[in-house]
């Protein structure tokens, strides 16, 4: 901290989210209908109106942000997603020798539809009637998609921290708002902690599994009928252990990243903090998956909201002004959806 | 006239202006605050569709934005992008009767779709495509597996063409729909067990061989193997799971992303549902050619148990959670309700 930022006063803003379930029980539940009347067709708008109903509930300072993206620029992008999604499962099914062939196909297109699927949603995006921005700078995405990303395996994965720190600084740096860009000011070595920290939660987890075994190898050599009942309780024990500690460890990285990635974040001298509870969080996505399993993905809209207010309530702005000097940039609007819906299909994580 | 309350956001900066808005009765709108003073044609504006209680949307011509409060007169003002169909959709999304009757129909479509509309869809589109894609499906089926758990025979040739006569004897009598082959393995690793390959491959394990105490047993397992070639199982099975894959995560799309976990799980028992259809498909096949051939079905029954019974002692289902074959048990009474119904229709 240098005397003049500290000279300057810090007001705080906290996000918020005002979207309710019985609201939005509504629009999910008509926006699964037509798509499955439509046979998809209606996913477009379907997508557009939630994400409209979750950007406008979403505020900061008084004003909400908005969702602007054309539903017929989404199908098209669907509509080229499914058909590569199509081809993949019938082909990988009928010829499992070509998998690699997709694989590197996928590593080699990555970049693109990162790139693509961030310009997209950022331009999409508007606060106040500005939109974020993206810049397009493919070279830096091959970058840290192909040439790091292959990286990874040679190190063992020691480089994977590296990488994902990687992949949020990309994102970030070339990120913007009006004539200012967000900028990701931390070291890689943040990044170690957080995955070293998850690493422990697997370890514990599979110590606790090779205690289970041990005894599971004691069960088996028992008298015949009574380790035969401890042996079945063992392998669902065990089970149950391999699937929570995954559990543990996804929600701690979900977590400790998104803290870590918003507390470090800086647009136009503007900071954030980003306060998510380890324990709340593994509650919340525990009840919510209990809840929506057990009413079979009634009660789905709920756990949405519910998961969403608790994130953004824990989001707020350190903001050095009033927000009112971000100055519109230029860029095109338009662009095609294909890279969006891409990384949708396939589960390629981006965004903040 | 009607007069707003509206934030004014004007494009080019992240300023926000509180102003008033006055729809007059020509068509025109008047955009008034601090320094500001505008009038649009109410043409010119753009109202974006309404969603929950959201602030309404105006855009105007010079990319300025004002939020109103949903009013009910707005949308007789401005036209609606969507036009008709949005106040439609608003009004469907908003009404606690309506969305209950889209859950309804909902529920019913979804269920009628995974009931009758994909396998039948698959069906179709597997008996319509030529018999060479299926076969493509199981090329090189064969020397994988050959290659990771199979080891060759060591029957007895004799015992070999034994069964390989009653093999071609159901090849002839069947349908002529493909050429069936039956090979010989032996598999310590996946036990008394047949497979049907998509490309008429038929693999008899050495260990089912010596669970059999009649050759009739043995006809009954190829029967329901060559059913399973015969309804084209392999090539409807992957049509299937595709589908019944894309409208899982058309449906969790809204909830989940289609890779995560709570996915899953829906996939995985639609699948499992799937397979326990064609078994019983196979099953039936099974029980018409042994009729035909004045075969009991008792002899299926029987292996169908030993078989049940040599995969618990071996402990190769204690993890079998969720089970692709529907449980023996069930098989054997369905096979006696189809003994009982044709002892019934056969005098």
């Amino acid at each position: 901290m240098n005397n003049i930022e500290a000279s300057v006063p810090v007001r705080e803003f906290r996000f918020e989210f005002t979207g309710n379930a019985r609201e939005y029980f509504g629009i999910w539940i008509v926006n699964v209908l037509l798509t499955v009347l439509t046979l998809g067709i209606y996913s477009a708008w379907a997508k557009v109106r939630r994400k409209r109903y979750f950007y406008g509930h979403t505020r900061l300072h008084g004003s909400s942000f908005s969702y602007l993206a054309d539903p017929r620029m989404i199908l098209k992008g669907w509509g080229i997603a499914m058909v590569v999604f199509v081809v993949y499962s019938i082909v990988a099914r009928i010829a499992p020798g070509t998998k690699p062939l997709f694989f590197a196909a996928f590593v080699l297109v990555l970049p693109w539809v990162i790139v693509r699927a961030a310009f997209f949603n950022a331009r999409n995006t508007a606060y106040r009637n500005i939109r974020l921005n993206f810049d397009k700078n493919y070279r830096a995405a091959v970058k840290v998609y192909v040439g790091l990303l292959l990286l990874v395996p040679f190190t063992l994965g020691i480089l994977y921290p590296y990488y994902a720190y990687r992949q949020k600084k990309f994102i970030l740096d070339h990120s913007g708002y009006g004539g200012s860009r967000f900028s990701l000011d931390v070291g890689a070595g943040k990044f170690y902690g957080v995955y070293f920290k998850a690493m422990g939660i697997f370890i514990a987890g599979l110590l606790l599994m090779a205690m289970l075994a041990a005894l599971l190898g004691v069960a088996g050599m028992s008298v015949a009928e009574f380790g035969k009942v401890l042996k079945t309780g063992m392998v669902t024990s065990l089970l149950l252990v391999m699937v929570a500690t995954y559990f543990f460890v996804m929600v701690y990285l979900q977590t400790a990243v998104a803290n870590l990635t918003w507390n470090n974040v800086t647009i136009a001298g503007n900071r954030f903090h980003s306060t998510l509870h380890f324990g709340r969080m593994l509650w919340i996505f525990f009840s919510n998956l209990v809840v929506i399993v057990s009413t079979l993905g009634l009660l789905a809209p709920w756990a949405r909201i519910r998961a969403t207010r608790y994130r953004f309530a824990n989001l707020t702005m350190c903001a050095s002004s009033d927000l009112d000097d971000f100055i519109a940039r230029t860029q095109e609007t338009q662009t095609g959806a294909a890279g969006e819906e891409l990384s949708e299909v396939f589960g390629v994580e981006i965004g903040l | 006239m009607i007069s707003l309350k509206a934030s004014r956001y004007d494009g080019r900066s992240s300023q926000r202006q509180e102003v008033g808005l006055d729809f007059d009765e020509y068509g025109f709108v008047r955009v008034h605050g601090t320094d500001i003073e505008l009038r649009y044609a109410c043409t010119d504006v753009r109202l974006a569709p309404a969603i929950g209680n959201l602030p309404r949307e105006l855009r105007f011509p010079d990319g300025s934005l004002c939020e109103v409060a949903p009013h009910p007169l707005l949308d007789g003002l401005l036209a609606t992008a969507a036009g008709q169909f949005a106040s439609w959709l608003h009004r469907g999304e908003n009404s606690f009767r309506y969305a209950l009757a889209a859950l309804a129909v909902t529920v019913i479509v979804v269920w009628a779709g995974i009931e009758y509309g994909i396998p039948v869809l698959a069906r179709q589109v597997a008996y319509a495509l030529p018999l060479s894609t299926e076969s493509q499906l199981g090329d090189g089926a064969l020397e994988a597996l050959d290659h990771f758990v199979f080891s060759p025979s060591r029957l007895a040739e004799q015992r070999r063409t034994r069964i390989t006569t009653l093999f071609t004897k159901m090849k002839r009598a069947g349908s002529q729909r493909r050429d069936y082959q039956l090979v010989f393995r032996r598999s310590p690793r996946i036990g008394a067990n047949a497979l049907a390959l998509p490309s008429g491959i038929i693999v008899l394990t050495d260990e089912l061989v010596g669970l059999a105490q009649h050759d009739e047993e043995i006809v009954a397992v190829l029967a329901h193997e060559v059913g399973h070639v015969d309804h084209g199982h392999s090539l409807r099975w992957v049509l299937q799971n595709s589908a019944s894959g894309l409208l899982i995560a058309s449906l969790t799309g809204d909830i989940l992303s289609a890779s995560s976990f709570a996915a899953a799980l829906p996939t995985m028992l639609l699948q499992a549902r799937y397979s326990r259809e064609f078994e019983a498909e196979a099953d039936t096949a099974a029980a018409d050619y042994l009729r035909c051939e004045k075969i009991s079905l008792t002899h299926f029954a029987n292996i169908l148990k030993r078989l049940a019974d040599a995969h618990i002692r071996e402990g190769k289902d204690t993890i079998d959670y969720f089970s692709t074959h529907p449980s023996t048990v069930e098989r054997i009474e369905r096979l006696r309700a189809i003994a009982l119904q044709r002892d019934i229709h056969t005098p």
